[in-house]
């Protein structure tokens, strides 16, 4: 077990095989992150004595000018014996629930969308997250990957939702298990993530993008069980009209009885049916809302072309970037 | 063209005196954010202070030639024309067009 010391006065133990942003997180401290890929670049810091094994040399998140400086992406490397390092903590990445690893047998697939689907798992503790957030699923052989939980926190159940892509990688590997196999018991490690549902006054807007659908239908059956009197609309998007799911199947996949929330299916293409909005998300945003944004809390779950888009819209208008929360998968 | 451009409007900014090499110069004016005034090569560049990614000043960042890095995620700008240059920053800073009369940097809008 390496120890790893931070300037500022942090310190945590490290085991092998473990990234520090994860040592740092099961901790309880505020260790920078988002993607925990190795894309975004947020959890850079600078190594000011000790070893380092790096888990993936040439990360996108990381340029020549931070290699030149020292740097590091605290989410790609491995302490090797004790270490100090230079790191901008911040409460923000505090985590609500420490991060721990569990077993996850998979009890029930269910049909979301015609490529998409929720998969239930039973775990020992499905109480300590908060919707919004991401578990990293391990799948033997082909590495670790990041899927928000759908459901609300529960005492022994994770549910995710998956897209079949068909190109024989985890997502379709998920698709070959079959309820009851041995193969279907699987590591699962989280929570992570810190685009998850904050109670507040301010009205909330959801946007998800295809199998972004998960961490913003956890978001909204959080919602709807906090009794919070704020309002929340929630936009879905997708390719064509079959990747969307109509009012009465939302309702009923986030359990908004009532008709609580306001829903808008958008199709970027084209599009049959009177009550789906054409478009690209961010731009039914701006159609639904105008450019009057500025007092809602804005949740965003979906490909990097949605979240850069969005992000660049919002950042046109002046938004304050604190009311949005998504995580970065670059 | 943009009404913006038409105008040719100068603004004090400050005196060409007040940014060194190697670091950012913080002013506040009126009806603007704030700007990072920084001088290269004997030029002077004016870009919006904030971060794009997050709420951190840019005259608190690191210079590196003609790019600066913010203090929060060691992202970075290419103060002259106001591009990311490194993750986690992706969308670009805001630049304005700088004139210097008698030692006097103004921006031009």
């Amino acid at each position: 077990m390496a120890i790893v010391k931070s300037i500022t006065g942090e310190a945590f133990e490290c085991g092998a095989n473990e990234t520090i942003v994860r040592a740092a997180l099961r901790n309880g401290l505020g260790f920078p992150y988002e993607c925990n890929s190795g894309s975004c670049g947020t959890c850079k810091f600078t190594v000011v004595s000790g070893e380092f094994d790096n888990l993936y040399v040439g990360a996108p998140g990381l340029s020549e000018r931070d290699v030149k400086k020292g740097r590091l992406l605290g989410c790609q490397c491995s302490p090797v014996g004790d270490v100090e390092i230079k790191a901008n903590f911040d409460v923000i990445y505090k985590p609500v629930f420490e991060p721990k690893s569990q077993r996850a047998k998979l009890v029930n697939v269910k049909k979301i969308t015609h490529d998409i689907s929720e998969f239930s798992f039973e775990v020992e503790c499905g109480d300590r997250f908060v919707g919004g957030q991401y578990s990293l699923i391990a799948i033997p052989g082909l590495g670790k990957r990041a899927y928000s939980m759908s459901n609300t926190p529960n005492s022994n159940r994770l549910d995710f939702m998956v897209k079949k892509t068909n190109k024989n990688g985890v997502s379709d590997y998920l698709f070959d298990l079959k309820v009851g196999d041995k193969e279907s018991t699987l590591d699962v490690d989280g929570p992570y993530g810190i685009a998850y549902y904050r109670e507040s006054p301010r009205d909330k807007i959801c946007l998800a993008g295809g199998s972004g659908l998960a961490p913003m239908v956890s978001i909204a059956r959080e919602h709807l069980a906090s009794g919070s009197k704020s309002k929340m609309t929630f936009l879905m998007g997708g390719r064509t009209d079959s990747d969307l799911l109509w009012l009465h199947e939302f309702r009923e996949l986030v359990g908004d009885d009532d008709g609580v929330i306001e829903y808008y299916p958008v199709a970027s293409e084209n599009t049959l049916a009177n009550n789906v909005i054409s478009g690209f998300l961010h731009e039914a945003l701006s159609s639904v809302f105008g450019n009057d944004l500025q007092e809602f809390d804005i949740y965003c779950a979906g490909p990097p072309a949605l979240t850069s888009s969005l992000e660049l819209m919002l950042h046109n208008n002046n938004f304050p970037i604190n009311q949005l929360y998504f995580d970065r998968y670059c | 063209m943009t009404e913006l451009a038409v105008k040719n409007e100068m603004i004090f900014v400050c005196d060409a005196s007040d940014p060194v090499d190697g670091e950012g110069f913080r002013v506040e004016i009126d009806g603007y954010p704030a700007l990072a005034i920084f001088k290269h090569d004997g030029r002077y560049f004016i870009i919006d202070d904030k971060c794009t990614h997050g709420n951190a000043s840019l005259c608190d960042g690191e210079v590196d030639g003609c790019e600066v890095e913010c203090p929060f995620h060691a992202g970075a700008f290419n103060f002259m024309t106001g591009e990311p240059t490194a993750a986690p920053c992706s969308i670009p800073a805001k630049t304005y067009r700088s004139k210097v009369v008698d030692g006097k940097i103004y921006m031009v809008i």
